[in-house]
């Protein structure tokens, strides 16, 4: 391990990065799925039902 | 900086831990193997919160299993707080989880703290001699790896637990989803239009079929040989026999007239016989019209010869009987579709009750008996599987073409009762006539003016027409016996064969091979009818199964405490009509559906890239199916490495103060600028002693400057390399340095032991004499001793 380095959300930030350099747009929309929906399921204030309310509601 | 183990354990010690190290910095410790040196750096790493077992789950179990519960305590920090740990490894995760409170009691002073907490004011890094530039970026890979699949471990749990709610209600709607109504329904299209289409098929064959047996009679009639054509040659005499009378009659009624013409003049006696004679002729010419039609309808009716009243009656009523009897059968078809349509309604919802334990459940009262839900089911599947026996679709069109010839056959019937009573009636009006005329003749004869020529052809007239009746009477019988119509001669046969041949499109040697094939293709196209008819049945069936499907679901949702998050998404009061349902369970079961495939989406992905991450990292190949993510991955990693790697003691050290332009994973090349020119050099070409030894040096300075009252213990381990080589100088100097004080409160240098010290006190003599000595004492007592680093050690 690299020393002075900290990462709080490793995978959250590799996923925008991988958006970032992606050119395939149907790897690129895969990917803004799972940003948009792993936003949500790291809310500290998340909970299920909330999150299914407001997704079935859309 | 003062470090101290203390055991906690009373049997069994566990693994070797050394229990103390106390020596102003930089410290040298040194020893044997196996005795606990570079152990104790682990745990303190972890009581710092960092967890060096991230790449390394085997490790992690076996220290889980070896390591004995013991207190660490850490003094002489900035704080001015001793740091105290109390770890108890029974009750550590199994997988080397990010180090939080499970690690054990922590304490500053005498205050409880958490691991936060400590890691606040006492940090650990730890460097090994043998960490070149390659094996750093292959630990930076592992641990972006390990990193990874540490969160998409929470996320999945959380990814599962929604599946877990949405599972059930996705299978709940399955049958309303607007997709599965719609294959149903293009199902049962598709069904119907192949049934129209066999249906239409099979009309074909049947009317080729029906076209090439009439052309095959009509050959077999107008064969010059054999049977037919004597039984052809006998109507033909007939038909002109007859034709020659019917002239002959034509001939006297003309004749007839011109006599009553002058009769006529002969007074009024004469009138009135003519008048009668009129009325006569015409009564038996309506007669012998109505004579050839009740022989056509004998004809028709099959019969050899007319019957009379009562066996006419007969037939009627056995034909009725007949037809009766089809229409009672074809009802029963009828009923039995219905009710199995009724039953295929019925036994989804009671075969789901019965699912949910709902079996023994009072549904029905018959008889005052209560009729359970599992009676109920038992009793539609066994009439469903009675019902499954009734005559299939194809029976039924054959019992309703049955049904239309009996029909045809009783109207047959009632039309020759018919007509034999207006031929009857017109016989009795003949007779009235010919009794007036007997009347009005004696009058004729008492007045004396009867002519002679009228009297022979009155009686000419009357043996001709009992001629003809006799030869129709013969005619009838000879055309039934040759199978002809009535009203046809041979050259309407004739021409009748061509024109079917015409339609057909065949020569007539080809008829009776079509005839053949038309019975093959109307016999296929009935087992085509019967199978599509089945499909188009079960597609129904389906679709029914499908709506009904929809009440329960409605019900489920509206009821059952598993739905209880998901009934506010639905507006109830649609739930009652099928119309309305079927669009508000369609319209959730879309949004279900797209949730969960939200879900599964997002799983795979985070699948795919904890898989990818752990082969990039143990350099395996990626599968073929990684083309699309495989590209960004790479980038995304090498951009990380990159920026990792590009600090500016680093690029002092080994890029010339440049800055890093790329780093290639697949080719494992790095890439800088250096005076308008590209470098590019192999990650292999960093790990020369000189280079690993310049990279050392770079990751120390590359360590953020230790903010006030933070500790930061400092540990280079298995530096055995550096101390045997000539850069042992520069390593002492560079550790006593400002830049890494200001990194490092406290520097560790961790080394095996290096000579036999024993062997040595022989050769050496004054100070160094007795430090070695010292050595060999603490070697003796603890297999490890622990002292100020000094340049000369290193020399």
């Amino acid at each position: 391990m690299l020393a002075g380095h900290e990462e709080p959300d490793a995978l959250m930030s590799l996923l925008r990065e991988l958006d970032a350099a992606s050119d395939d747009s149907g790897l690129s929309e895969r990917l803004q799925m799972a940003i948009g929906l792993l936003d949500e399921l790291n809310k500290p204030s998340f909970s299920e039902e909330d999150f299914l309310a407001r997704r079935l509601g859309s | 900086m003062r470090i101290t183990v203390k055991s906690l354990s009373t049997g069994n010690s566990g693994l070797p831990v050394i229990p103390e190290i106390d020596a102003p910095t930089p410290t040298r410790v040194e020893g044997q193997n196996g005795i606990g040196k570079t152990l104790l750096v682990r745990l303190l790493e972890l009581v710092s919160g960092e967890q060096p077992y991230a790449s390394r789950p085997d490790l992690w179990g076996s220290l889980r299993e070896g390591l004995r519960p013991l207190s660490i305590t850490v003094e002489g920090l900035q704080s001015q707080k001793m740091l105290t740990a109390r770890l108890d490894p029974t009750a550590w995760p199994d997988s080397p989880e990010p180090v939080d409170d499970w690690l054990g009691e922590m304490r500053l002073g005498t205050r409880k703290c958490s691991v936060a907490d400590a890691a606040a004011v006492f940090g650990v890094v730890r460097f090994a001699g043998n960490e070149d530039l390659r094996s750093v970026i292959d630990s930076e890979l592992s641990r972006q790896h390990h990193e990874v699949a540490s969160d998409v471990d929470v996320l999945r749990g959380r990814i599962r637990a929604l599946q877990a709610r949405l599972g059930p209600l996705d299978d709940l709607l399955a049958p309303q989803h607007p997709e599965r109504l719609r294959e149903l329904r293009a199902v049962q299209a598709e069904a119907k239009a192949a049934v129209d289409g066999v249906e239409s098929r099979l009309a074909d064959a049947r009317e080729r079929h029906t076209a090439a047996e009439r052309a095959l009679r009509i050959q077999q009639l107008l064969q010059p040989a054999g049977k037919a054509e004597a039984e052809l040659s006998e109507v033909r005499r007939l038909s002109d026999e007859l034709a020659t009378a019917r002239a002959t009659v034509d001939d006297i009624d003309r004749r007839l007239e011109e006599v009553l013409q002058e009769l006529e003049k002969r007074g009024q006696v004469d009138a009135e016989v003519a008048q009668v004679e009129r009325a006569l002729r015409s009564r038996e010419r309506r007669l012998q019209t109505l004579q050839d039609e009740v022989a056509t309808a004998v004809s028709q009716c099959g019969l050899n010869s007319e019957p009379d009243g009562k066996d006419l009656a007969a037939l009627q009523q056995q034909q009725e009987e007949a037809v009766e009897t089809l229409r009672a059968r074809r009802t029963e078809v009828d009923a039995s579709a219905r009710t199995r349509v009724l039953i295929g309604d019925l036994l989804p919802p009671v075969e789901t009750a019965v699912d949910e334990g709902l079996a023994d459940q009072v549904v029905a009262e018959y008889n005052s008996t209560g009729v359970s839900v599992s009676d109920l089911r038992l009793g539609l599947t066994k009439t469903d599987s009675r019902l499954r026996d009734v005559p299939t679709p194809a029976e039924a069109a054959s019992l309703d073409a049955e049904l239309a010839a009996a029909h045809a056959r009783l109207a047959q019937l009632q039309e020759l009762e018919e007509k034999k009573g207006l031929r009857d009636r017109q016989g009795e009006l003949v007779d009235e006539a010919q009794s007036e005329l007997t009347r009005v003749h004696k009058k004729k004869e008492a007045a004396g003016s009867a002519s002679a020529e009228y009297k022979d052809l009155v009686e000419q007239r009357r043996a001709i027409g009992e001629q003809m009746q006799t030869l129709t009477g013969q005619l009838v019988a000879a055309r039934t016996k040759a199978g002809l119509p009535r009203d046809q001669s041979p050259a309407d046969l004739q021409g009748e064969l061509d024109d079917l041949l015409a339609s057909l499109g065949i020569t007539g040697e080809e008829v009776a091979r079509v005839v053949g094939e038309t019975i093959d293709q109307e016999r296929e196209a009935n087992e085509e009818l019967a199978r599509v008819q089945g499909a188009l049945e079960l597609a129904r069936r389906d679709l029914s199964a499908s709506i009904t499907a929809g009440r329960h679901s409605a019900r489920e949702l509206l009821d059952s405490p598993r739905f209880a998050w998901a009934r506010s998404q639905v507006d109830s009061s649609a739930l009652g009509s099928d119309e309305k349902r079927e669009q508000v369970l369609g319209d959730l079961a879309t949004r279900t559906r797209n949730v969960a495939r939200e879900l599964a989406v997002t799983e795979d992905l985070l699948t795919q890239i904890v898989d990818y991450t752990e082969r990039i990292s143990q350099q395996t190949a990626l599968p073929d199916q990684a083309a699309d993510i495989a590209e960004a991955l790479w980038s995304a990693l090498e951009t990380r490495v990159r920026t990792r790697l590009d600090s500016p003691a680093i690029r002092q050290f080994l890029f010339g103060g440049n800055e890093l332009a790329a780093v290639d994973l697949r080719a494992k090349t790095i890439r800088w600028s250096a005076d308008g020119r590209t470098e590019e050099r192999p990650f292999e070409a960093f790990s020369t002693g000189e280079q690993a030894f310049a990279f050392t040096q770079a990751r120390i300075l590359s360590l953020p400057p230790l903010p006030a009252k933070k500790d930061r213990l400092l540990v280079l381990d298995e530096f055995g390399a550096f101390i045997a080589a000539d850069r042992a100088d520069a390593l002492a100097e560079f550790l006593v340095s400002a830049e890494v004080r200001e990194r490092a409160s406290t520097v560790l240098v961790v080394l095996p032991q290096q000579v036999d010290y024993s062997v040595q006190l022989d050769f050496v003599t004054g100070e160094l004499k007795q430090r070695y000595q010292a050595r060999v004492r603490e070697l003796a007592d603890r297999g490890y001793f622990t002292e100020p680093l000094q340049l000369t050690d290193l020399e």
